[in-house]
């Protein structure tokens, strides 16, 4: 009778409890010996709900295999009549064609295996006796198939007891057997398992590996958990039962439907679903409602296993709750910003515009009305300037900035947009270093924002009214575009924070319009082009501005 | 004989200021707050209709596509005005001949009144 899963009852004392797969040997010298270990061998087949396939020898023949049984197996010939057992003579068998061929046998082997599980059993019982070897070739070739067995029954639920009789094997023959098996049956007036040392050893370090990894799985903080194909729970570990609002003895042995009757309907039930008939891997973030009405997120991993899904999942509730909040919190800031910027725009769009009128009717006077009505006006200007750079962070916030990509001739673009800062800021002497034409696949406006801000920035740290260098060229795949002013410099240290939100270098701050966002949009507009921006300062001798965008997009 | 010009625009303030600034450089200015009364007074013909894209509840680029789509009224320049970034491909879509961005400079103004008028022969009535 099977007591765990996987784990069956051999029958044999000094054996015990054995696992699916197991592959062993009995060496025997009298009828008695071979009779008594195979009788209690099948007997506990037949009692555990298992197939079970015997064939004899001329040692032990069909008919007083058939007597031994009856005799000790209660209930016997019903097992027979409905098939539960079926005797082959070694005729039938290995030398079923005259004689043996390897693949045929593992064949007719894995067969009967199939047909056993059809027929409703929990597995197949299996011994043959290769007691007709004769020949040397007989024992090589014998030697080889009884190797191959453990890779033919792998994971199968197959357990195999060969039988050898001692008297016909030489020494080297008994350490072959030994060899292909994962332990031998001897009797030396009592009977005693024999292991090879080096199964021993394997043995040894598996089950201390073993151990280990229960102990590491046993307390991870992650749940983990082992269902076979039914969502049974096979293991489940502390983590896992402390995720689950239970403990592990409410769920081992259990399916998850009989544990969450509602669970069929969920999406994570589909994902397991899904992983257990395709055999794949996953690895997704759900929300799990729990029978009391309680909710949690989890990050669950899938991994197909012989016995199922090995799952890992990982309580992510509080993560979820505290992203939730923010992005909440982000999503109203970014709504009042942007709702703010266009309620201000409009009550400034009439004073800007008394303002000029006003500055009209004044600038015909000679006092000094139309001055302070201009200064006025620029104040104005600021302002405006302020709730752009609002209206643009909110946007590249919520990526509503539009990026329509096309080829462009950027000095021609380069070109307006020094005139266009030329002509505001008298004085400045701006050259241009740019080929005749350079095509660039990329948002014409957005990249003319960004020269802009460089320029305007060249413009506003330069206050001694200089040289202003603007460069273009293409370099290995890239364009590349600076702006060198000849000003104050960039503050030391203050190289990678001038790109982040707010900053702005403290030395030039009168005189300046907007939030100083101008170089956070800037990054994120090259960003978005998959390039790079960056400043180099050399003290008090001015700064270097550039960005580098590849010249083929990938999309 | 003076061009005229309809304004719709639902902010009082910058109602005021644009009349102020049009009727000194010499335009006659129809307004309405509302697109109903934009409506009602569609019979006077104007010589360009000056939109705000947000016109009570109702939107400037929607009596922008109709102007444009009524045979009687299609010829009439349209000119679109608001604080929406999105301004230029609205007036796009709609075919205004012209936007102006809030908040702006009364020369950029009037330089975009007077190209849209230039040429058009005074309504009558």
């Amino acid at each position: 009778m099977s007591t765990q899963d996987g784990v069956r009852e051999s029958g044999l004392d000094i054996v015990g409890q054995i696992p699916w797969g197991t592959h062993f040997c009995n060496f025997y010298k009298t009828q008695e010996d071979l009779s008594d270990i195979l009788v209690r061998y099948f007997k506990a087949g037949l009692e555990g709900n298992e197939f079970c396939v015997w064939v004899t020898s001329e040692f032990l023949t069909k008919e007083e295999a058939l007597l031994s049984l009856e005799k000790k197996v209660p209930g016997f010939s019903g097992y027979l009549k409905k098939g539960q057992i079926e005797i082959f003579p070694y005729t039938e068998w290995y030398l079923k064609k005259g004689k043996f061929e390897m693949n045929r046998v593992l064949n007719m082997w894995l067969a009967k295996y199939k047909e056993g599980l059809k027929k409703g059993y929990d597995g197949i019982r299996v011994s043959g006796n290769p007691f007709w070897l004769e020949s040397k070739k007989d024992w090589d070739d014998f030697s080889q198939y009884e190797a191959s067995i453990d890779n033919a029954i792998g994971p199968s639920k197959i357990l195999v007891l060969c039988t050898y009789s001692l008297d016909k094997c030489s020494g080297e023959e008994i350490i072959d057997v030994v060899k292909n098996h994962q332990f031998a049956l001897i009797k030396r007036n009592e009977w005693e398992l024999i292991k090879s040392a080096e199964q021993k050893k394997v043995e040894a370090k598996l089950d201390a590996s073993e151990k280990r990894f229960n102990s590491t799985l046993d307390n991870l903080l992650e749940g983990a958990m082992i269902i076979d194909s039914q969502f049974k729970y096979l293991y489940v570990n502390n983590s896992l039962a402390r995720q689950g609002r239970t403990s592990k003895e409410k769920l081992v042995g259990k399916t998850m439907i009989e544990i969450y009757p509602q669970i069929e309907k969920t999406g994570v039930f589909r994902h397991l679903k899904d992983c257990m008939e395709k055999r794949t891997a996953e690895v997704f973030e759900t929300e799990f409602v729990f029978p009391n009405g309680e909710t949690g997120w989890f990050e669950v991993s899938v991994q197909p296993v012989p016995e199922g899904l090995f799952i890992l999942s990982a309580d992510i509730t509080e993560k979820k709750k505290v992203e939730d909040e923010r992005r909440k919190l982000d999503q109203l800031k970014d709504d009042f910003l942007g709702i703010a910027g266009h309620e201000l725009k409009t009550p400034l769009t009439s004073i800007k515009a008394y303002t000029q009128v006003l500055y009209k009717i004044f600038s015909q006077k000679k006092d000094k009305t139309a001055q302070m009505i201009s200064r006025m006006d620029n104040q104005v200007d600021r302002m405006i300037a302020i709730i752009r750079d609002f209206l643009d962070i909110t946007k590249i916030k919520e990526g509503k900035i539009k990026f329509s990509m096309r080829s462009f001739n950027f000095s021609a673009m380069v070109k307006e947009a020094v005139d266009e800062v030329q002509s505001i800021s008298g004085g400045y002497k701006i050259q241009k270093r740019l080929p005749e034409s350079l095509a660039v696949f990329g948002n014409r406006e957005r990249l003319e924002q960004v020269v802009v801000n460089f320029l305007t920035n060249a413009v506003k740290y330069s206050p001694e009214k200089s040289r202003i260098i603007v460069k273009a060229k293409i370099s290995a795949e890239n364009l590349e575009f600076s702006v060198r002013d000849f000003g104050k410099g960039v503050p030391e240290g203050t190289e990678m924070k001038i790109f982040e939100r707010f900053f702005r270098a403290e030395e030039g701050r009168k005189n300046v319009n907007g939030l100083g966002l101008g170089l956070y949009i800037s990054s994120e507009i090259i960003r978005r082009h998959n390039g790079k921006i960056g400043v180099r300062s050399a003290g008090g001798k001015g700064s270097l501005f550039y960005f580098k965008i590849p010249l083929k997009v990938k999309k | 004989m003076k061009k005229k010009i309809m304004l719709v625009e639902d902010d009082g303030g910058i109602l005021d200021v644009m009349k102020v600034v049009l009727e000194m450089n010499g335009y006659e200015v129809i307004c309405a707050s509302c697109c109903a009364i934009a409506k009602k007074e569609q019979h006077k013909a104007p010589d360009l209709y000056i939109l705000d894209l947000w016109v009570g509840r109702s939107d400037g680029s929607k009596i922008c596509s109709c102007l444009k789509k009524d045979i009687k009224t299609r010829h009439i320049p349209v000119m679109l005005v608001s604080a929406s970034r999105d301004l230029k491909a609205v007036a796009k879509k709609v075919g205004a001949d012209d936007y102006l961005e809030k908040p702006f400079e009364i020369d950029d103004l009037l330089t975009k009144v007077k190209k849209l008028v230039r040429g058009r022969i005074p309504s009558a009535g």
